[in-house]
C-alpha cells in the first residue's frame, strides 16, 4: 500500500459553511415570483407600456397648467377633419399633430384627455372591486352561514346577467339622473361596473378561502387562540393574493373596455368629455371620409388593453406558473 | 341524472324572479315617461295625449303595484305590448329571437371549427411559429374590442372594395361579416383554452404510460390525450354563450342585423318596459341554463364525476 | 449471454440553467430471470436509467448523449423509433410509480390493458379481452369479470397497482421495470404487491429492475443491487453481500439511517448530513465528498473509479478511494462497517466478550 492520504482536519465552522454551499440561494415566494416576472419580456413591455400611459394620465393637470396640452373642447370648424401631419397630405395643420375630428378639435389633446378618463375608468372601480370582493369574500369564506348563502345566492342572480347587459340597463337607465350628471358621468361608470363585477372577486376570494381553511397552518393559528380577525388578515389574506392579482390585471382593461363599448353606444361618459370610447363613437359618422378619428383612439385602446394582457399573463405565470392558461 | 336537471331548473325559478325585480325597477328608475319624444326620437306628442297613453299602459300608477301586475301577466304568459310598436312583446321576440340565435350558432361553430385545430396544433407543436401565431391571434382576438374590429372590416370588405354588404340580413352574404366577427371573441378564447387543455393533458402521468406500452404517438394524442382535454373545453362552451350574446348585442348593433340584441338596444334607449323585461328575462333564462350546462356536460363526458344526489 | 448490457450511459437534460447530468456514465448487466435492484435517493437517477432503457425521455429536454443499451443482442440506442415501439410494452415493460396518475382516468381499465395485446400481439377484440380477465384475475383482482369495464377511480390504491403489473405483464415481456411500484401505497399494500411480484417473477421467468429508495423492500427481492448516487453507481454487490459487508460510505450512511425495532430508546437518528449534489454544477471529485465524514484530500480532487475491493466478495465493486486498494487510497480497507455505523447491538456483544475475557471474533468483515 502506498501513501495514504492524510484525514482532513477542519473545524466545525468550516464544516456548516460548505453544507450550505450545497444548498440554492432561498428566496421568498414573492422574490420568486417577481425574478419570473422580470424574465418574461412580454410582461416588463406591458408593464412599461402601462407606467408610461399612467404617467400621462397622472401629467394631465400640469401640462394644462403649463400650457403643453391644447383645450380638448374647443372647436375649430374650418380645420375640422385635418389629417396627422405625417401623412404628408394636404389636409394637415401644423396645430394638430395628430389631425382633427370632424368639429375641428385637436385629436392629440383629446386622446391625452382620454388617457386619463380611462385609467380613472380602470383603476377607481377595480379597487372598489377589490375591497368589497376581498372583505365579503373573506368573510363569507370563513364564516360560512347566512352570509356565505346570501352571497352564493347573489352570485346565482348576477351570474345570470351577462356583464354588459347589465352594464347597459344601468347606464341607460340612470344616466340621467342625478347620480348620473356627477363628475360628466364618471361616478356612474364607476358605481355601475364595481356593482356588475364584484361579485366574482368575492366568489373567488370565497372560494380560496373555503380550499385554505381546512389546511394546518389554519387550525394551528385557531388552536393558539387567534382571533377571526386576525385570521383573516394575517393568514388567509397573503395566501389569497396570487389569483387576486391576476385577477385584478385582467379586470383593468376589461373594465377600460367596458366603459369604450358604453361610449360608443352613447350611454357612456357624456360628451363633450373625451374619452376614446367617445371618440370613436363620434369619429364612426365621419368614418368614410377620414378614417383617423376612429384609428387613432382605436390603436391607443388596443395598445393598452394588450399591454394589461400581457402584464396579466406575466404575472399569472409568475405567481403560479403550473396554471398555464 | 334527470333528477338533478329537473332540480337545477326549478332553481332557476327564484334567480329569474330577481333578476325580474331588479331590472323592472332599475328600468322605473329613469327619469321621465316613457312617451316622452325626447328620448325616442319621434315627433313630441302633446302633454294630454302622453298622458293618456301612460293611464292607458298603466305606467302613471306605483312602482310597485305596476310590478305586481307585471308578474301576474307573465304566470299567464302574457309579456305585455311594446309601447313603442303596439305589438305583442312576445310576438316581436318571437321574430327577433331566431335571427339572433342563428346568428349565435353561426358564430360559435366557426369559432369552434377554427379554434380546436387551432389549439390543439398550437400545443403539439409549442414553441413554434404556429404555437407563437396562434397565441398572437388569441391575444389580439381578446384584446381588441370588437366593435373596432367590425369598424374596420366594414370599412374594408364594404365601403373600399364592395365585396360584402354591412346593413341588414336579407341574404346569406350579408351573415358573413356579422358572423365572422361575432366570432372572433370566442375563437380567440377557445384557442387559448383549447391549448392549454392540451397542454395540462400530454404532460400527465398517464401519456407516459401510454407510450411506455408502445402505442404509435398519433393514438396517444388522439386516444388518451384528446379525450381528457376536450372535457374542459366542452363545459366551456356553455359559458361562451355569455359572451356570444352580449357580442350579439354589439354587433348587431353595428350591422343593423333585425335580431334581439338590437331591439335591446332600442328597448333601454327608449324606456320600453314591456320589451326591456321580455328581452333580460330571455337573456336571463338563456344564460342560467348555459352555466348549468357546465354541470351536466362534465356529468356526461367524465367518468369521475356522479352528477348525483 | 446477459439479457440486458448497458454500458457507459450518459443521459442529459438541457435547460435555461445548464446542462444536467441526470445519468453520468451507467454501466451494468442483467440476466435472464434475474432481480436487480437499483437503490438510491431521490433525484440520483435511478428512474432517468429506466426511462433510458425504453428511450422514454423527452426530448427536449433530454438527449441520451452516450453509451450502448444491448436487449436480447441488439442496442436499443440504434434501433429507429418504430422498432423500438416494437419493444416497448412487448419485450420491456414498465410499472410506473403513482397508480393514481399513470391509468387514464377516462378510459376503462379494459381497454387500457388490451391496447396492448391489441397492438403487440394482434389480438382481436374479444380474445384481447378475455386475455385481459385472466390477467386481472393473475394479479388477484376479485370478480375481474365484472370489473373489467370500470374506471380507474373505481379502484382503491392497491387494486390500480395491480392493474398496472396486469398492463405490464401482458405481452409476457422478458424485462420488467418497476419504478417505485410500492411508494405510494400503504405498508400492508405494499407488502402484498412485493409478494405478487415475486411470484411473478418466478412464475414466468420474468427479469425485473426494481428500482427503489427503500432498501428494505430490496432486501427480500433482488439477487443483486446497484446503489446509486448523483448520476452514478457507487456500489455493486450481491444483496446478501451488501447488507453484510458494504463498502462505501454512502451505503454506511443509508444502512445507518434505517430506524431500527430492536434500538435501544433515545438512541438518535442519524441521518446523512448535507444535500445530494447539483447536478448541474456537480463537485469535481467524488461526488459524495462533501457529505462524508471519512473523506480526504484525495476525494475532492479526483473522482474514484468503480472498482473491485479487497475484503469482499469476488463481484463486489465499490466507488470509494478509502475502500479500494489503490495508490493514495485505501484507509478505510479495514474499517468494521458495523462498528461505523453505530450497531449497538455489535457494540454491546464486544463489550461484553471484552468483560467476560474471551478473545472475541470481530463479526464480519
Amino acid at each position: 500500500m502506498a501513501t495514504v492520504t492524510a484525514p482532513r482536519q477542519q473545524t466545525a465552522a468550516d464544516r456548516a459553511a460548505e453544507l450550505n454551499v450545497l444548498v440554492r440561494k432561498q428566496r421568498s415566494l414573492w422574490q420568486d415570483a417577481w425574478y419570473r416576472l422580470i424574465r418574461n419580456k412580454a410582461a416588463v413591455l406591458g408593464i412599461i407600456v402601462v407606467f408610461a400611459f399612467m404617467v400621462l394620465a397622472a401629467a394631465v393637470p400640469f401640462m394644462t397648467q403649463w400650457g403643453w396640452l391644447k383645450d380638448p373642447l374647443k372647436q375649430d370648424t374650418p380645420h375640422s377633419l385635418m389629417e396627422p401631419i405625417w401623412t404628408g397630405s394636404k389636409y394637415t395643420f401644423s396645430a394638430y399633430p395628430l389631425g382633427s375630428d370632424q368639429l375641428g378639435r385637436d385629436i392629440l389633446s383629446r386622446l391625452i384627455w382620454s388617457t386619463q378618463i380611462s385609467m380613472l375608468v380602470g383603476f377607481v372601480p377595480v379597487s372598489i372591486i377589490f375591497l368589497m370582493g376581498v372583505t365579503i369574500g373573506l368573510t363569507a369564506g370563513y364564516y360560512g352561514g347566512w352570509i356565505d348563502q346570501v352571497l352564493m345566492r347573489l352570485t346565482d342572480v348576477i351570474y345570470a346577467f351577462p356583464d354588459l347587459l347589465f352594464l347597459f340597463i344601468i347606464m341607460a337607465t340612470l344616466r340621467n339622473t342625478a347620480i348620473g350628471d356627477l363628475q360628466g358621468g364618471l361616478l356612474l361608470i364607476f358605481v355601475a361596473i364595481a356593482i356588475v363585477n364584484w361579485v366574482g372577486m368575492a366568489r373567488l376570494v370565497r372560494g380560496q378561502v373555503l380550499a385554505l381553511k381546512e389546511r394546518e397552518f389554519i387550525e394551528a393559528a385557531r388552536a393558539i387562540g387567534a382571533p377571526a380577525r386576525r385570521i383573516m388578515i394575517r393568514h388567509l389574506f397573503p395566501n389569497i393574493l396570487a389569483p387576486v392579482i391576476v385577477s385584478v390585471a385582467f379586470q383593468i382593461p376589461s373594465a377600460m373596455l367596458a366603459e369604450a363599448t358604453l361610449s360608443f353606444f352613447g350611454i357612456g361618459i357624456k360628451p363633450p368629455t373625451p374619452s376614446w370610447g367617445v371618440m370613436i363613437n363620434e369619429g364612426f359618422v365621419v368614418f368614410s371620409t377620414s378614417a383617423w378619428p376612429v384609428l387613432l383612439p382605436a390603436l391607443c385602446i388596443s395598445i393598452v388593453m394588450l399591454s394589461f394582457t400581457f402584464l396579466g399573463d406575466g404575472l399569472r405565470d409568475a405567481l403560479d406558473p403550473r396554471m398555464k392558461i | 341524472m334527470l333528477k338533478y336537471t329537473i332540480r337545477r331548473l326549478l332553481l332557476l325559478i327564484p334567480t329569474m324572479f330577481f333578476v325580474a325585480v331588479i331590472v323592472f325597477f332599475l328600468a322605473h328608475a329613469a327619469p321621465g315617461s316613457p312617451f316622452d319624444a325626447k328620448s325616442v326620437g319621434d315627433k313630441q306628442l302633446p302633454t294630454a295625449t302622453i298622458e293618456r297613453l301612460e293611464r292607458l299602459y298603466g305606467v302613471n300608477r306605483p312602482v310597485g303595484e305596476q310590478f305586481v301586475l307585471y308578474l301576474g301577466n307573465v304566470a299567464r304568459f302574457d309579456f305585455g305590448t311594446s309601447f313603442r310598436s303596439g305589438r305583442q312583446v312576445s310576438e316581436i321576440i318571437g321574430e327577433e329571437f331566431p335571427v339572433s340565435a342563428q346568428l349565435g350558432i353561426q358564430a360559435l361553430l366557426l369559432a369552434l371549427a377554427l379554434a380546436l385545430p387551432l389549439g390543439v396544433v398550437s400545443a403539439l407543436r409549442q414553441n413554434t411559429a404556429v404555437d407563437y401565431g396562434s397565441l398572437f391571434f388569441a391575444t389580439v382576438g381578446t384584446t381588441i374590442p370588437s366593435f373596432v374590429i367590425a369598424i374596420f372590416a366594414i370599412y374594408f370588405f364594404g365601403v373600399t372594395f364592395h365585396l360584402l354588404p354591412f346593413v341588414g340580413w336579407s341574404t346569406p352574404l350579408h351573415w358573413v361579416l356579422p358572423t365572422v366577427i361575432l366570432s372572433l371573441g370566442p375563437m380567440a378564447f377557445l384557442t387559448r383554452i383549447t391549448r392549454a387543455s392540451m397542454l395540462e393533458a400530454i404532460r400527465q402521468d398517464y401519456v407516459r404510460t401510454a407510450r411506455a406500452k408502445g402505442l404509435r404517438e398519433q393514438v396517444v394524442i388522439v386516444t388518451h390525450v384528446m379525450k381528457n382535454a376536450l372535457i374542459p373545453i366542452a363545459t366551456i362552451v356553455g359559458p361562451a354563450t355569455a359572451g356570444l350574446i352580449t357580442g350579439s348585442i354589439i354587433i348587431e348593433g353595428i350591422f343593423s342585423v333585425p335580431g334581439m340584441g338590437r331591439e335591446f338596444l332600442r328597448s333601454i334607449l327608449g324606456r320600453d318596459y314591456p320589451l326591456i323585461m321580455g328581452v333580460f328575462l330571455l337573456y336571463a333564462f338563456l344564460i342560467s341554463v348555459a352555466n348549468l350546462s357546465v354541470d351536466l356536460v362534465y356529468g356526461l363526458l367524465d367518468p369521475r364525476i356522479k352528477v348525483a344526489k | 449471454m446477459p439479457l440486458l448490457e448497458v454500458s457507459d450511459l450518459k443521459t442529459q437534460f438541457f435547460t435555461r440553467d445548464g446542462v444536467v447530468r441526470a445519468v453520468d456514465g451507467v454501466s451494468f448487466h442483467l440476466d435472464q430471470g434475474e432481480t436487480l435492484g437499483l437503490v438510491g435517493e431521490s433525484g440520483c437517477g435511478k428512474s432517468v436509467t429506466a426511462l433510458s432503457l425504453m428511450r422514454l425521455i423527452p426530448q427536449p429536454p433530454g438527449k441520451i448523449v452516450n453509451g450502448s443499451i444491448v436487449f436480447d443482442g441488439q442496442d436499443i440506442l440504434k434501433m429507429d423509433d418504430d422498432d423500438v415501439r416494437g419493444i416497448r410494452g412487448n419485450n420491456i415493460a414498465m410499472i410506473f410509480q403513482d397508480p393514481m396518475t399513470s391509468l387514464n382516468p377516462v378510459l376503462t381499465i379494459s381497454r387500457q390493458i388490451s391496447e396492448a395485446l391489441e397492438l403487440h400481439l394482434k389480438l382481436d377484440k374479444s380474445e384481447a379481452r378475455k386475455q385481459t380477465i385472466e390477467l386481472l384475475e393473475l394479479v388477484g383482482i376479485p370478480s375481474a369479470k365484472k370489473r373489467v369495464d370500470d374506471y380507474p377511480h373505481q379502484f382503491s390504491g392497491g387494486m390500480r397497482q395491480r392493474v398496472m403489473i396486469a398492463m405490464a405483464l401482458s405481452c409476457k415481456p422478458k424485462l420488467i421495470l418497476a419504478d417505485e411500484p410500492t411508494t405510494a401505497l400503504d405498508v400492508t399494500i405494499q407488502a402484498q404487491i412485493l409478494e405478487l411480484l415475486k411470484s411473478l417473477a418466478k412464475e414466468f421467468r420474468t427479469a425485473f429492475i426494481l428500482i427503489t429508495h427503500d432498501l428494505g423492500v430490496v432486501a427480500g427481492m433482488t439477487q443483486r443491487i446497484n446503489v446509486m448516487y448523483a448520476g452514478r453507481i457507487v456500489e455493486k454487490a450481491d444483496t446478501g453481500e451488501l447488507f453484510a459487508n458494504p463498502k462505501m460510505p454512502y451505503t454506511w450512511g443509508l444502512l445507518r439511517s434505517i430506524p431500527r425495532l430492536d434500538e435501544q430508546r433515545k438512541a438518535k437518528l442519524l441521518p446523512i448530513e448535507g444535500l445530494p449534489p447539483d447536478l448541474i454544477a456537480a463537485p469535481a471529485g467524488c461526488k459524495f465528498e462533501p457529505r462524508c465524514q471519512y473523506r480526504r484530500d484525495i476525494c475532492k480532487e479526483k473522482e474514484p473509479e468503480l472498482r473491485h475491493i479487497p475484503n469482499a466478495k469476488p463481484d463486489h465493486e465499490a466507488r470509494c478511494w478509502g475502500t479500494q486498494d489503490v495508490s493514495g487510497g485505501g484507509w478505510l480497507i479495514d474499517t468494521d462497517f458495523r462498528r461505523e455505523i453505530g450497531d449497538t447491538r455489535v457494540l454491546e456483544e464486544i463489550k461484553g466478550q471484552a468483560a467476560s475475557e474471551t478473545t472475541a471474533e470481530t463479526p464480519g468483515g
